[in-house]
Formats: structure tokens, C-alpha cells, sequence
């Protein structure tokens, strides 16, 4: 994807057509941006990684079900969240859907107070997420541009050495400490010792010990 | 053949497996009487349509003939049957396949789901009013084995004190295309002839006959029926299922078949408007029993020649033993006693052979008629959880149209040709459902017609039979208290039966909870004078709900997990049918009882 965000959008997958056209209305009273599909397949061909939103699927479809659907979205590393519906109170299907990944399980009819409530927990989900993702691909590309030098001091910092100790240790200069310590903030764009911590913290999390 | 089984093999549960393994092959043996490449060609429409409908399978058409048939069914080669009501019938019997949906005839006929058989001769033959005039002249028919082509004709003129076989001057088949029969009746080859009816018609429009040429023997008046028709009506052809096609399968493909539109191209394709519910096909029964052909063939025909088969060797000896007493009657005195003694013993057994046979029919068709019941209530449930389930749609979509339209009008954003269009996929929806709904009347409805004088004590113990194994498996002690007259009701027996059924199934399944000595079931009939008898069914269960018992009659309303809510809804209705009334008499934390009543015949 490009560097603009996509807007959020809700994908409602369903193969009643009526039906389709009915939440779209019920999602464009409160503002929603809305993306209709007949079925699974078509959807897969429009979404990309990247997007943000979420989908709102129905779990028996002809073709490819919405449980199935749900398994080519993360073989394709789509991460919406996933409202799915059924016309069944069928439990098993829901504890299946849940267990799945899905964020929540809808019965038809619904209530829509508490669908455009889900939906909007979902969007705002995955916009956070989606911001997260894309904070954590910028913070590893800026660490990325260290010098093997420069991460090692970075390493020795986060570990809570003085300069001093990190001067020792490396058999360098109080000074060159100095100057690799503020190209490492320079880089990492990091004001503080403690915002440095975080961007460390916040990619060790996910990613593993650089 | 079947691969079916593949959705086990993948470990998925009944929801999951269809989608996740390739397409399922789901093969549908169709009756092909006119060769199998026409049956391909009318057929694989359908098939297509079932395919395209039902996400996972792949469904194709297998021709088959009449003999080839038998074997699918009793081998389960194939997944469902196409096949004449006839022959339905025949396999429904031997092999326990049922019906999912019954066809209808294009154009817009209001019975389309039904057919008869006219009987006409040549309009000029004043010396044929009759069908009893028809004997010794000469009849054309189309096949021997023809159900509207023959058979339904057979028994009107049965009942006319005409055997086709022995009366007629010459029997004579005419096979396929069975327009032969009205040239060879218009032609003078023969004196009268039947086939379906509608064919007249039809030859008329395809400029082939003269209407005015022909008049019909035996003409019968039904409602709605547009034909000129000799004989009684009798469903049309039914899509069925095999004793072990999986439920799942089963219901998804009687939705599909009952939603296709009348002018579908699978629809077109086979000459036909659709399909409908399935209707009663124990006319039929009738008719072949009436006949003892089919499935009936073999049963109490014992004639002169099986007993002289049978008692041959016996008949010989006697004889003998005849000529020789008259020879030398003194003198072998003692022989003939002997021999006396063992003609009585064969007369005996013959006897006693004979009663078994009896016995044997009776069963026969005792079972024949719990088996109809059986699949009836089958069809019933899958019918009902179905179309439940189509309901929500229409229903989903109207609540999101008005809660949408709520919301601007709240917001002060309401469009005026927006919330127009919205309203007008309001009403449509509704309309939707409605029509889902009329259906499940129509099923609840289709027997009116066949309404007999019964004995309502007799069909309440007739329910007790039917729900003895529920009531066994789930310890519940059944009581029937019933009123010293007998009495009688106009009624159809198996509707009323369902009624009850229904009730007394929701009294068990309210006792669930009860320790296993509690569990009782009551049903008693109360006669005071009124011109009714009040049915009552009570249980010991913990009484109805306050929040439901305002609207429980309503269908949907259900207090049991899974549970449709159609049960009291369709008992209502069909005591309703029958000019009763049905209505919660007393529920309480000690159990409920339900009541209806039937007005008594006068």
C-alpha cells in the first residue's frame, strides 16, 4: 500500500442481495464509508493488506462461507476485524467463528444499536492497530539505519549503563560514547532517554530482541 | 458414487464440512421414460440450478429406468430420486425414500401439483355415456405401467364393474408420444381411450386436435382443477430422498427446490412451474392397493391356482382316496378315515395359511399408513426449521430499512426519495415473508379435502401408540382419561393427530426437568352436552413462562432451546380448520394444560 492511509471502511459480504443493500443503509445513517459483496471471492479481489475498517460477513454463503473467508484473510495477511452474522442461533458456529478469530457473532435480525456499536468498536480497532503496525515498520526502519557501533551502544543504554560504564566496556572514549549516544537519538528520533526505552520496548514486544 | 463421506473424512462438523472440502458429487436418479438423452437435456437444468444454489455440491442427473431405479434405491447409489408418482410410491414402500417437494405444471394453474387421467371417446358416439358402456368395445391406453397413462383410469373403471383385462373387446397400448391415443380415438382405431389430463388441451393448442372432437366419460368436478378430468386427482411427481441422504443435504436441497422461481431456466427446461410442498401421496397407496399392483402386488391373492399349487398333492390324494371308497368302501373303511383325518389337517393349514396372509396385509398396511405418517411429520420439521431460517432474512432486512429510516428521521436527515425507496424494500421484504409463511399454511392445509367420519378416542390412542418410544426414553407415564361415549368428528386423521402430537410432544419435553417419578402426561376428552368434546392434554411440568403465555400461539414463539415454536401455532390452526378452538386452560407451577375442541357429528 501506499503511504495514504485507505479510509477506514466496513465490507459487508452477504449473498441476499435485499439484505446487503439494507445494512448499507443502516451503516450509512451514522457516516460509515460501506463496500458491498455478493460473496467471498469478490471481496478477496479488492482488499489489501493495509486496510483498515472491518468485515461484516454472513457465515453460509455459496462458494467460500464467511468461517472459511475468515481463514483466507489470514493466509493473505488481512487483519479486519471480523463481525460474523447468521440467520441460525447456531452455537457451534459461533464458538467456531470465535475460535477462528472472529470479534463478534451476530444473530439476524440484530439489534442496531448493537451492530453499528460492534462495527464501530471493530473500525476503531483496526485503526489502531493498523496505526501500531505502521509506528513499529517506521521505528524498525530508523533503528535499522544504526551502525553495528551505534546498536551496540544502543543495547548497553537500554541495559542501563552510564556512559561512562559503556565506555569502559567498549574500550572507547567518554566522548565517542557521547557522539554515538546523540547519532542513536538523532536517528531513532527518540527527545529522551525514556522515549528511547519505549521505541526499544514497544519493537522487542513484537519482534524479539533486536 | 457417493462421496459424501469425504466430509467426514475431513474431521469438519456438519456446517463446516461442505465448505471446506472441494465440491461434494450428489447424484439424482431421474426416471428417464423417453430415453436417457431427453432426460439429460430436461434434467441437468435442475441439476445446475441445485449446484449454483447449494454452495459445496456438485449435483448431476443419472437416467434411469424403471428396473434401474429399484436398484439404485435399494442400494443407495444415488443421493435422491426423480421418478413418477407411481413408482415413488413402489420405492417409498420397499426402500423408505421420501418425499422433499412435489412438482408443479407450468403456466399459471392454480393445482398445479396435481394430475388426473381423462377418459374420452369420439363426441359422435351416442351409443358411449357411460364408462360402463365401455364394455366390449375397444380401449387404447398408453403403457401398462403409465400411472396417469393408465392405471388411474384402471381404477375408475374398476369401480365401474369394468376389468380392462377381461371387458374390453381389445386392450391396446399406444407408447410414447401418447398423442397416439386421441388420433386412434378421433380415427375410429378404437372406440374410447385415457391418458393425463391437460394433454387434450394441449394437442389443441399444437394444432394437432379439435377439442369439439371428443367428449369426456366420467367427467369429475374438483375446485380449481382446470382440466376436464374422468378420475381423481393425484399428486404429481416428487423429488425425494434417499432413507440415508444426510438431513443437512436434504433440507438445503427441498429450500432450493421450493424457492426456485416458477420461470427459472432449470424450471423451463423441464416443462415444469417450480416445485411445491410435498402432498400426501396416500391416494396413491390406494389406488395400487384398490388395484393390488405395486407395491401391493403380492398381498391376499390367493387364488384357485395358489392353492392348487400350494395343496396340489393333497387334492390328488383325495381324489383318489374318493375312487377308491367308492370301489371298495367296506373293505378299506379304515383308509378312508385316515385319509379323511389328513385332508382335514390340510384344510387346516389352509386356513390357518390364509389367516396369516391376512394377518401379513393387515400389517402391511398398518405400516404403510405409520410410515406416511412418520415421513409427513419428517417433512414437517425439515420444511419448518427451513423456512424459519429463510425468514430471518426478509426479517433482517426490514429491521435494518426502519431502523436506518428511524435514525434520519431522529437526525433530521431524512430524504424524501430515500426513505421512499427504503419503505418500498420494506414492504417488499414483508412480502417475502409473508409468502414463506403462506407456504407452511398451504402444507399445514393440503388435506382438507379428505376428511372423514373417525372416532376421536380411536385416533387419541393412535397418538399414544406413535409416541410411545418418546415416552418410554424419556420416563414419562402416559394417561389417558377418556369420556365413556365414543366420540365421532368429521375430521382429517392425520392432522388432528398431528395436533395432539404436537402437544403432547411440548408436555414431555416441559417435564425434562422433573425427577423421573413426576413426569406424567394426561390426555382426556370430556363430553357435556354442548356439541363438542374438549380435548385436554396436561403434563406435569412447570407451567408456561408469564412472558410467553400472552403470545405462545404465535408461530416462532418458543420456550425450548432450538425449539421453532411452530408446534402450538400449527396445532391451532389445523383445530381452528377443523371448527374447534384451542386455548391454554390452566398452567401453574404443577403443569399446564392444553385443551382444544372438536365439534361432535350430529
Amino acid at each position: 500500500m501506499g503511504n495514504i492511509d485507505p479510509e477506514p471502511t466496513v465490507f459487508v459480504v452477504d449473498d441476499d442481495e435485499s439484505f446487503r443493500r439494507s445494512v448499507h443503509w443502516l451503516l450509512a445513517s451514522v457516516n460509515l464509508k460501506v463496500a458491498l459483496f455478493a460473496s467471498a471471492q469478490d471481496f478477496l479481489r479488492v482488499i489489501r493488506p493495509g486496510q483498515t475498517g472491518c468485515l461484516v460477513t454472513d457465515v453460509r454463503m455459496p462458494g467460500v462461507s464467511g468461517l472459511e473467508l475468515q481463514q483466507m484473510m489470514v493466509e493473505r495477511d488481512i487483519h479486519l476485524p471480523v463481525i460474523i452474522m447468521t440467520a441460525h442461533g447456531d452455537v457451534d458456529m459461533a464458538v467456531r467463528a470465535m475460535k477462528d478469530g472472529a470479534m463478534d457473532f451476530l444473530q439476524k435480525p440484530f439489534n442496531d444499536q448493537v451492530f453499528l456499536d460492534l462495527v464501530q468498536k471493530a473500525v476503531d480497532e483496526s485503526v489502531r492497530t493498523e496505526r501500531q503496525r505502521r509506528r513499529q515498520i517506521e521505528l524498525r526502519r530508523r533503528l535499522d539505519q544504526l551502525t553495528p557501533r551505534e546498536r551496540q551502544v544502543l543495547d548497553l543504554i537500554v541495559d542501563g549503563h552510564t556512559n561512562r560504564a559503556i565506555a569502559e566496556l567498549l574500550t572507547i572514549s567518554d566522548k565517542t560514547v557521547e557522539a554515538h549516544r546523540a547519532r542513536v537519538m538523532d536517528k531513532t528520533g527518540a527527545k529522551s532517554l525514556a522515549e528511547l526505552m519505549k521505541i526499544v520496548m514497544a519493537l522487542d514486544l513484537h519482534q524479539g530482541k533486536p | 458414487m457417493r462421496v459424501l463421506v469425504l466430509c467426514v473424512l475431513f474431521g469438519l462438523g456438519p456446517f463446516a464440512g461442505p465448505a471446506w472440502s472441494s465440491e461434494l458429487s450428489v447424484a439424482i436418479g431421474v426416471l428417464a421414460y423417453r430415453g436417457g438423452e431427453n432426460c439429460l437435456k430436461r434434467w441437468s437444468p435442475t441439476a445446475r440450478y441445485l449446484s449454483e444454489t447449494i454452495a459445496g455440491y456438485t449435483f448431476r442427473i443419472l437416467p434411469l429406468t424403471l428396473e434401474e431405479m429399484s436398484i439404485a434405491a435399494e442400494r443407495g447409489d444415488v443421493d435422491f430420486i426423480l421418478t413418477n408418482t407411481g413408482n415413488y410410491v413402489a420405492l417409498e414402500a420397499r426402500f423408505g425414500i421420501s418425499r422433499l417437494a412435489t412438482l408443479r405444471a407450468p403456466g399459471e394453474v392454480a393445482a398445479g401439483n396435481v394430475f388426473g387421467a381423462v377418459i374420452f371417446t369420439r363426441a359422435d358416439r351416442r351409443d358411449i355415456q357411460t364408462l360402463a358402456d365401455l364394455k366390449g368395445k375397444r380401449f387404447m391406453a398408453v403403457t401398462p405401467r403409465g400411472f396417469g397413462g393408465f392405471q388411474m383410469a384402471w381404477r375408475e373403471l374398476k369401480d365401474h364393474g369394468i376389468d380392462p383385462f377381461e371387458d374390453f373387446a381389445e386392450l391396446r397400448f399406444s407408447g410414447f408420444p401418447q398423442e397416439r391415443v386421441a388420433f386412434a380415438v378421433r380415427d375410429g382405431a378404437v372406440d374410447a381411450g385415457t391418458f393425463r389430463t391437460g394433454s387434450l388441451r394441449s394437442l389443441e393448442a399444437e394444432g394437432k386436435i379439435g377439442l369439439a372432437d371428443f367428449r369426456v366419460l366420467n367427467p369429475q368436478h374438483h375446485p380449481g382443477f382446470p382440466f376436464q378430468v374422468s378420475t381423481r386427482l393425484y399428486p404429481e411427481w416428487p423429488f425425494s430422498r434417499l432413507h440415508n441422504t444426510p438431513h443437512d443435504l436434504a433440507q438445503k436441497v427441498a429450500i432450493a427446490l421450493l424457492s426456485m422461481p416458477a420461470d427459472s431456466p432449470a424450471a423451463q427446461a423441464g416443462f415444469y412451474g417450480g416445485w411445491t410442498v410435498p402432498l400426501d401421496y396416500q391416494p396413491v397407496h390406494e389406488l395400487f392397493r384398490e388395484l393390488r399392483i405395486g407395491p401391493y402386488e403380492d398381498l391376499g391373492k390367493i387364488t384357485v391356482a395358489d392353492v392348487f399349487k400350494n395343496y396340489g398333492p393333497w387334492m390328488i390324494v383325495a381324489a383318489v382316496v374318493l375312487a377308491l371308497t367308492a370301489s371298495w368302501a367296506a373293505w378299506i373303511e379304515f383308509l378312508v378315515a385316515r385319509r379323511t383325518r389328513e385332508l382335514s389337517l390340510a384344510n387346516r393349514e389352509l386356513e390357518r395359511q390364509v389367516a396369516v396372509r391376512r394377518r401379513v396385509e393387515e400389517v402391511a398396511r398398518q405400516r404403510q399408513a405409520e410410515l406416511a405418517h412418520a415421513a409427513r411429520l419428517n417433512t414437517m420439521g425439515e420444511m419448518a426449521s427451513g423456512l424459519a431460517h429463510e425468514l430471518n432474512h426478509p426479517l433482517a432486512t426490514i429491521t435494518n430499512y426502519a431502523r436506518g429510516c428511524i435514525r434520519r428521521l431522529r437526525a433530521g436527515e431524512a430524504d424524501t426519495t430515500e426513505m421512499l425507496e427504503a419503505l418500498e424494500n420494506v414492504s417488499g421484504q414483508a412480502e417475502r415473508a409473508a409468502e414463506l409463511i403462506r407456504s407452511i399454511r398451504d402444507f399445514v392445509r393440503k388435506a382438507d379435502r379428505r376428511r372423514q367420519s373417525a372416532d376421536l378416542h380411536e385416533i387419541i390412542r393412535e397418538v399414544a401408540g406413535l409416541l410411545d418410544l418418546e415416552v418410554q426414553s424419556s420416563g414419562v407415564h402416559v394417561a389417558l382419561d377418556l369420556a365413556e361415549s365414543a366420540p365421532r368428528v368429521t375430521a382429517d386423521v392425520i392432522q388432528v393427530e398431528q395436533a395432539i402430537v404436537n402437544l403432547a410432544r411440548n408436555a414431555i419435553e416441559a417435564m425434562n426437568d422433573r425427577p423421573s417419578g413426576q413426569r406424567k402426561l394426561t390426555i382426556a376428552t370430556i363430553v357435556n352436552g354442548s356439541g363438542s368434546v374438549e380435548v385436554s392434554v396436561r403434563d406435569t411440568g412447570p407451567g408456561v413462562p408469564e412472558g410467553i403465555l400472552g403470545n405462545m400461539f404465535n408461530p416462532f414463539v418458543s420456550t425450548k432451546p432450538g425449539g421453532l415454536g411452530l408446534g402450538l401455532s400449527i396445532s391451532r390452526s389445523i383445530v381452528e380448520d377443523h371448527g374447534g378452538r384451542l386455548w391454554v386452560s390452566s398452567s401453574n407451577a404443577s403443569g399446564s394444560d392444553i385443551r382444544f375442541t372438536l365439534p361432535i357429528e350430529s
